[in-house]
């Protein structure tokens, strides 16, 4: 690969990269080698780089197959979704970067890091390149889920997290094994043309591409891959509790969706009775058991485990209008999430644990964050006029033609209903129980602003969705 | 791209020799423990005669024993920059065929390794004695 394409391609990354060391050589000379060491400076260069960074991915040019990589709509669609996440995750982190002992230079660059591997998966047409980007994903998400070394349970989450990620990247190396045995190539494109071509596809690469299906289930959620989901949420501090949530599921998402679409392509078929049941099974999991939680951040594991079985369901479904609905749900996803993680931080303060009490009269101490998490959770749930709603009919209206797929369909219509019973379980908590504690909940400017952020993107693009359809509808047209 | 990637299952006789040598590894494995355990006479167990050496010292300690942590962060930076010398050899080698691209690529990885070892010298990583030694937060 010559210079010029690398850079066409990998662009953005090239961009992430520079900034990961920038970061490190600031924290390196502002901190003074003291462990604790970050400060302003630091995360100005943070802010201000994924920013300019994000600027920079709305000038990005399809630029076709490369040795490595490819850059085509959907891959730029999903760098500026990962760039956008890294960039609101920072600054959902920055009210609880206080409570970190040691290392908040370390705890933005690792985030650069990982949107670096994030994006790396976006542009990725060659198992080796997505391999290479899925590990460095994984590993530094490993390292952040416990970046609170005082705490058991952030310890525990990491350890549970580091002990599943290698049991899924093991399955997924021996998966590309047997495809590359069968195929000779690690080349997405040649893989479609064996499976196309040929009658009946050979046993070997059958086995691999099931492997596969496994190492991104397990990043997806999606049942019986997502036990490690509520221990982990839970565990891991809350930003990076966001970053997993959005971040990870969608680089799970985003293989997936190459995965049917553009390498199984036309026998996608050949999948649909395969996925509809792991959709099945992912919805009756995740709705059912978000039901008895009583924790905020454990509930939203739940919750994030049955709206990966409303992607499955899109993706069972195989048709562009399914590709089109899965971009514009992760797209609702990031914002309802953001906002839901963040009135998290706010509530539980100098807290380790995030309770449901916590937000118990959340009406009366703080009007404005029981709003926002009211709004971020009828979105969720799916209620309109919010965005949350569009995004599930979307989906819905895509399974519904495909006509193959009614149990399903039916099954996640009474799964709605069962969802809108524990959202609005938290709902009730917010405007009809007493406070626990009421002191007063202080936010900074820049909170509140997130905060009103995330309120209007879902409140807009729930009454005016175009703009959004249009945009997700161009991110997948190069799938097509 | 080339046609037909499918390929041949004859291709994988090859491997003949080592799948038979997995079950010859396994079988023998089994053939020993399971001989051992219908021949061999069953005993009347007994503390002495389980523990590692029947005469001699008595065991002072567990067999396993922790050590530093150190040891660990100094092993990591080793294979870190071991990785740099096997990177920089074959370079070397055939530093003449690859030209100017070879040697701005071999800086950046030298410029990005510079920083890593900035880090770690500033962070104390290497620093043995001081109390402010590595993973010790304050």
């Amino acid at each position: 690969m010559n210079p010029a394409e690398l850079f066409d391609i990998f662009g953005t990354e090239v961009f992430l990269a520079v900034l990961a060391l920038v970061l490190i050589v600031t924290d390196l000379l502002d901190g003074g080698g003291k462990l604790t060491g970050a400060s302003e400076k630091t995360r100005f260069v943070t802010y201000a780089g994924l920013g300019a960074i994000l600027v920079s991915t709305f000038f990005l040019e399809p630029y076709g197959d490369g040795q490595f990589g490819q850059l085509d709509s959907f891959a730029i669609f999903f760098k500026q979704f990962f760039v956008a996440t890294a960039l609101l995750v920072m600054w959902l982190a920055a009210p609880y970067e206080v409570r970190f002992p040691a290392g908040r230079g370390e705890f933005s660059m690792l985030i650069v890091f990982a949107t670096l591997g994030m994006c790396m998966l976006a542009s990725c047409n060659d198992f080796a390149t997505l391999f290479v980007g899925l590990e460095l994903v994984t590993i530094t998400l490993f390292m952040l889920a416990a970046f609170r070394p005082g705490l058991p349970r952030s310890i525990e989450a990491g350890i549970k997290f580091v002990i599943i990620g290698a049991v899924a990247a093991g399955f997924m190396v021996y998966g590309i094994a047997f495809i590359y045995g069968a195929t000779g190539s690690f080349d997405f494109a040649v893989v479609h043309d064996v499976i196309v071509s040929s009658e009946e596809m050979p046993g070997a690469l059958q086995f691999g591409l099931l492997m596969l299906l496994v190492g991104l289930g397990f990043k997806l959620g999606a049942v019986p891959f997502h036990v490690w989901i509520p221990d982990v949420y839970q565990g891991a501090p809350t930003p990076v509790t966001a970053m997993l949530s959005v971040g990870s599921k969608a680089t799970g998402v985003l293989l997936m969706m190459r995965l049917v679409y553009s390498i199984l392509g036309e026998a996608a078929g050949q999948w649909t009775a395969l996925l509809m049941g792991l959709a099945f099974l992912t919805l009756l999991m995740g709705n059912l058991g978000a039901i008895p939680q009583t924790d905020l951040k454990r509930f939203l594991g739940y919750s994030g485990i049955a709206h990966a079985g409303f992607l499955m369901l899109a993706l069972a479904t195989g048709s562009q209008d399914s590709a089109n609905a899965i971009l514009f749900y992760m797209s609702t996803y990031l914002f309802a999430n953001i906002a839901a993680f963040l009135v998290i931080v706010v509530v539980s303060r100098t807290a380790d644990n995030a309770h449901m009490d916590r937000i118990n009269g959340l009406a009366n101490r703080s009007p404005f964050l029981a709003l926002v998490l009211t709004v971020s959770m009828l979105s969720l749930a799916g209620v309109p006029p919010f965005a949350g709603f569009f995004a599930k009919f979307m989906v819905l209206r895509a399974a519904v033609d495909h006509g193959g797929l009614m149990p399903v369909v039916i099954l996640s219509l009474v799964m709605v209903v069962v969802g809108l019973y524990y959202y609005l379980c938290v709902v009730k908590r917010i405007y009809m129980r007493e406070a626990v504690d009421s002191s007063v909940l202080e936010m900074s400017g820049w909170t509140r602003g997130l905060l009103l952020l995330c309120v209007v993107v879902m409140f807009l693009f729930g009454i005016y969705q175009s703009p959004l359809v249009d945009f997700a509808r161009a991110g997948a047209a190069s799938l097509f | 791209m080339p046609d037909s990637h499918v390929v041949p299952p004859e291709a994988l006789n090859d491997f003949m020799p080592v799948l038979m040598l997995v079950g010859f590894a396994i079988s023998f494995a089994a053939v020993n423990i399971v001989g051992s355990w219908l021949l061999g006479k069953k005993g009347t167990p007994h503390p002495i005669k389980d523990s590692p050496f029947e005469c001699g010292m008595e065991p002072l300690q567990e067999g396993r024993r922790r050590f530093s942590v150190r040891f660990y962060v100094v092993a990591m930076l080793f294979i870190l920059f071991d990785i740099e010398v096997v990177f920089l050899y074959p370079w070397a080698v055939v530093y003449q065929d690859l030209g100017m691209f070879g040697f701005y690529e071999m800086l950046v990885f030298l410029t990005v390794l510079f920083v890593g070892w900035w880090y770690v010298v500033k962070k104390g990583a290497l620093d043995w004695n001081s109390r402010r030694g590595p993973l010790r937060s304050s």
